[in-house]
């Protein structure tokens, strides 16, 4: 943990732009997070959404 | 790290005439100014340019952002009220304007890149600006405001938003996972393939195992160990006469499990109905409850037409009243948080309303889907479709019967026993129909072995291919829940390592600061603590050592003058942790409440802990300004003072070197314009100097007045000194002169038929450059001096006694 005080913004930027080296998470999950972050549509029925569509793309997989 | 470089302010609040101050940029300034001189007028403008408002301004009455009054009363309607700010890095230079456009004030400012506009709104999440009054705001705020306070500064609003989607999310897809109910779907599936095989089948393994044991009697050569496998067996067995019949089995098999599938689905929603009537009906049974909710949705409605700038107007949008539109928001924020529990009840009411929802519209899509199974389709099962689809109208009407209830209506609540209806004795008795449907079929190719061995493997074969897709789907929730759980621990790992190293380091400064003001005091190891559970921050407080004892919180300890001490302490340690832009900071009066030793250690610690920064420090107090000014000799400060006068308003007393030049100035300009207020104040400069070298006595006054000599009151008590003094300079012909003029003026006075022209002008100052002259000496730049008394030969002097009288 680095000494720097950060800003909520920074805390909050800082932790999608790594959220997918967070070990056990699945990349795919990580992924649609950290995008729908970056497109500021982060909220849980986009998340809710997104999950649905990767559930749907495994079971057909 | 952006510094100031200059200041100029116009027509803001005292300040009628133009003050400007330049400062080498790394320069700090101590400014001395009685009170009502305006020293508040260059904070409140500093204030507006940066947050557009002045807070302590901001009233019902005043208007909005109280910028209503920041222009100063006796400017002109077509003047201009500016803040100019010149900066170590010049690209933010700009002048903030205030003006009347079509009699409704305006603002402007010149500077619109978009660098500046980033650089303005990054520093509104600085602390600029102290003001006295605002020293115990935080301190006695309650642990929530304190909360919301650190938020807003350090941006954790945003952190508290993305933590509740995620836990949202999370709850989402547990509820999903709830509602599909995988352990009865998967177990019913199982029961469906031990009926057809008498084995319990949970892998491929078993499915095989199961499939081979089915078709043994048929004595095939066919290995049986893949999907493939049992697809080619199949193939193998199946007549084509037998194909419509097969497909009608699995039809049958299908139906009944949705309709098992439906009982359980109404018995869901039964439930979760009956949660939101209790929910529902205990809100509307409390009318002062109900009265509210319905209040909070025009508050609510309100806030947003006020913030979407829908209406614009300093007035209730509802009413019309005259009203301050910021706080009309603020009111209107307060009474939606009173609101908020009313608010979170109502909330989960709704919650259980959804819920409820969905499961009608699960239990709808089962309906639809038994519609369209070939064996309801078929000719003798017409009744039955028509039985079906009566069901499903029954439960589109419920399903638009819930939206109904609203709280502002009285609704007749529709109880649970009448709730989601069906014939009960109807539906098993269409279950006996199709199960005897089955028995009939299977009786009538009870010899044909093929086909009853078919049947058993398409029907164990779908049992099992919906198992393996129920597990599957069971997996990938379960695992989106836990990826999730991890995301969302590790988020409330980092945001309170954030909010810990924030809290530790402004608790650590704050400690520090406050111990170097107030050593052998028995206060210590303050810190900001934060309050609430695992997950969920409520609040922060402050608790610190008192003679040894952890207590908290601080105004139930610690003295007014404490208490002002430690949010000096917590604002400047707020300094050290947030401003990372700007690299300077105002004190406006900080130090009134402290005593003198507290002050001398209150001036160590800004040049202590803060010599990097550039800081503007006003202040009424005489004392503290005298000892100030020296304390800050020979380091990197200025001293000005300020004084207001009736005519001109605040006024910033200018050394007389810079007024010199720019009298200078004026003249090779053949500009009048202030010209002779600028030689007059120049000439009181002057005579102060030289009565307080001399000194030269005069008759004591209270506050301004005594600061606020006249130049004649100074001329001739300076000639009564010369009398005494046996000094031959009381013949001067420079002081009879100046004594004599027109032009000397009472500073007061706006009663003066006389123009003056640039040649009146030029000889009166001819006059005072004439009397300088005979006092200053230019070779060593001093005034003659008590301090250079000659005592032998009974001579005043300068320093290097090129000029020298004879003094009694």
């Amino acid at each position: 943990m680095d000494n720097e005080i950060k800003s909520g913004h920074q805390i909050v930027k800082e932790f999608f732009a790594e959220i997918e080296k967070i070990e056990g998470v699945n990349k795919n999950i990580a992924d649609v997070l950290a995008r729908l972050y970056k497109e500021d549509k982060l909220t849980d029925a986009n998340i809710v959404n997104e999950l649905e569509k990767l559930k749907q793309e495994k079971l057909r997989g | 790290m952006v510094k100031i470089k200059h200041i100029e302010i116009n027509g803001l609040r005292g300040i009628k005439k133009t003050i400007s101050v330049s400062l080498d940029s790394s320069q700090s300034i101590l400014i001395f100014g009685e009170n009502g001189s305006g020293k508040s007028s260059i904070t409140d403008a500093f204030e507006w340019f940066y947050n557009d408002k002045v807070e302590h301004l901001s009233s019902e009455e005043i208007g909005r952002g109280g910028i209503e009054a920041l222009r100063n009363i006796f400017l002109q309607p077509d003047q201009e009220a500016y803040a100019g700010l010149k900066f170590s890095e010049s690209k933010y230079n700009s002048i903030k304007k205030l003006f009347y456009n079509k009699s409704k004030l305006s603002t402007e400012i010149d500077n619109s890149t978009k660098e500046f506009e980033d650089y303005i709104n990054s520093s509104t999440s600085e602390n600029l600006i102290l003001r006295y009054g605002d020293l115990l705001k935080f301190i006695l705020a309650s642990k929530g405001d304190k909360l919301r306070g650190i938020s807003q500064i350090i941006g954790y609003e945003e952190v508290q938003k993305i933590k509740e989607i995620f836990k949202r999310a999370v709850n989402d897809v547990k509820r999903e996972i709830k509602l599909k109910n995988f352990e009865g779907q998967t177990s019913n599936r199982q029961t469906q393939m031990l009926t057809q095989t008498e084995q319990m089948i949970v892998d491929d393994r078993g499915y095989f195992d199961a499939i081979k044991r089915l078709v043994e009697p048929l004595n095939l050569s066919a290995e049986i160990m893949s999907h493939e496998n049992i697809e080619s067996v199949l193939k193998t067995i199946e007549q084509p006469e037998n194909r419509e019949l097969l497909a009608l089995y699995l039809s049958f098999e299908t139906t009944l499990s949705k309709l098992d599938n439906f009982i359980i689905l109404v018995e869901k929603t039964k439930k979760s109905y009956n949660k939101f009537i209790e929910k529902y009906q205990k809100i509307i049974e409390d009318s002062e409850k109900l009265k509210k909710i319905n209040l909070e949705k025009l508050i609510s409605e309100g806030i947003n037409v006020l913030e979407r700038s829908l209406f614009n107007e300093n007035k209730c949008p509802l009413c019309l009243q005259v009203k301050n539109r910021d706080e009309l928001i603020s009111e209107l924020r307060q009474r939606i948080d009173e609101l908020k529990h009313i608010k979170n009840e109502k909330e989960e009411t709704e919650k259980d309303r959804q819920l409820t929802k969905r499961l009608i519209q699960d239990i709808i899509n089962e309906l639809a889907s038994i519609l369209k199974e070939k064996c309801i389709n078929i000719q003798e099962n017409i009744v039955i479709k028509e039985e079906i689809q009566k069901v499903l109208k029954d439960v589109l009407a419920e399903s638009e019967e819930i939206e109904k209830y609203d709280y502002s209506k009285e609704i007749q609540i529709k109880s649970i026993d009448k709730f989601l209806l069906y014939d009960e004795i109807k539906l098993a008795e269409i279950k006996r129909i199709i199960d005897e449907q089955i028995k009939q079929k299977t009786a009538e190719k009870k010899e044909d072995v093929r086909f009853s061995i078919s049947k058993k493997i398409a029907l164990t074969r779908q049992a099992y291919f919906d198992y393996l897709i129920l597990r599957k789907e069971s997996e990938i929730l379960q695992q989106q829940i836990e990826s999730l759980g991890i995301i969302y621990n590790h988020f409330i790992k980092k945001q309170k390592e954030a909010l810990g190293l924030f809290l530790k380091t402004i608790s650590k400064d704050t400690n520090d600061f406050y111990i170097y003001m107030n050593n052998n005091e028995a206060i210590d190891e303050i810190q900001l603590i934060p309050m609430g559970e695992e997950d969920e921050l409520i609040g922060l407080t402050i608790q610190f050592k008192f003679h040894e004892k952890t207590v908290t919180p601080p105004n139930k300890y610690l003295s007014e003058s404490h208490l002002n001490c430690l949010g000096i302490c917590l604002f400047l340690s707020s300094i050290k942790a947030f401003n990372k832009l700007n690299k300077f900071f105002i004190l406006d009066d900080e130090a009134s409440s402290f005593d003198i030793p507290h002050r001398i250690r209150f001036a160590q610690l800004l040049l202590d802990k803060f010599e990097d920064y550039q800081i503007f420090l006003f202040t009424h107090d005489q004392d503290w300004f005298e000892y100030l000014s020296n304390f800050i000799k020979g380091k990197n400060w200025i001293t000005k003072r300020i004084f207001w006068d009736n005519e001109n308003g605040t006024e910033m007393e200018e050394p007389l070197l810079d007024l010199k030049s720019r009298i200078k100035n004026k003249f090779s300009n053949s500009d009048p314009t202030d010209l002779g207020n600028m030689i007059r104040r120049y000439l009181e400069g002057l005579l102060k100097d030289i009565s307080y070298n001399l000194g030269v006595k005069v008759e004591f006054r209270y506050n301004d007045l005594n600061e606020n000599r006249m130049s004649n009151e100074l001329l001739s008590e300076l000639r009564h000194k010369l009398i005494n003094m046996e000094c031959k300079l009381k013949d001067a012909p420079e002081l009879t002169k100046l004594m004599g003029s027109i032009f000397l003026g009472n500073k007061t006075s706006h009663d003066s038929s006389y123009t003056e022209t640039i040649s009146d002008l030029q000889t009166f100052y001819a006059d005072i450059l004439a009397l300088e002259k005979t006092f200053y000496c230019e070779k060593c730049n001093k005034t003659i001096s008590k301090k250079y008394y000659d005592s032998v030969k009974k001579e005043i002097r300068c320093s290097c006694g090129a000029i020298n009288y004879s003094w009694k």
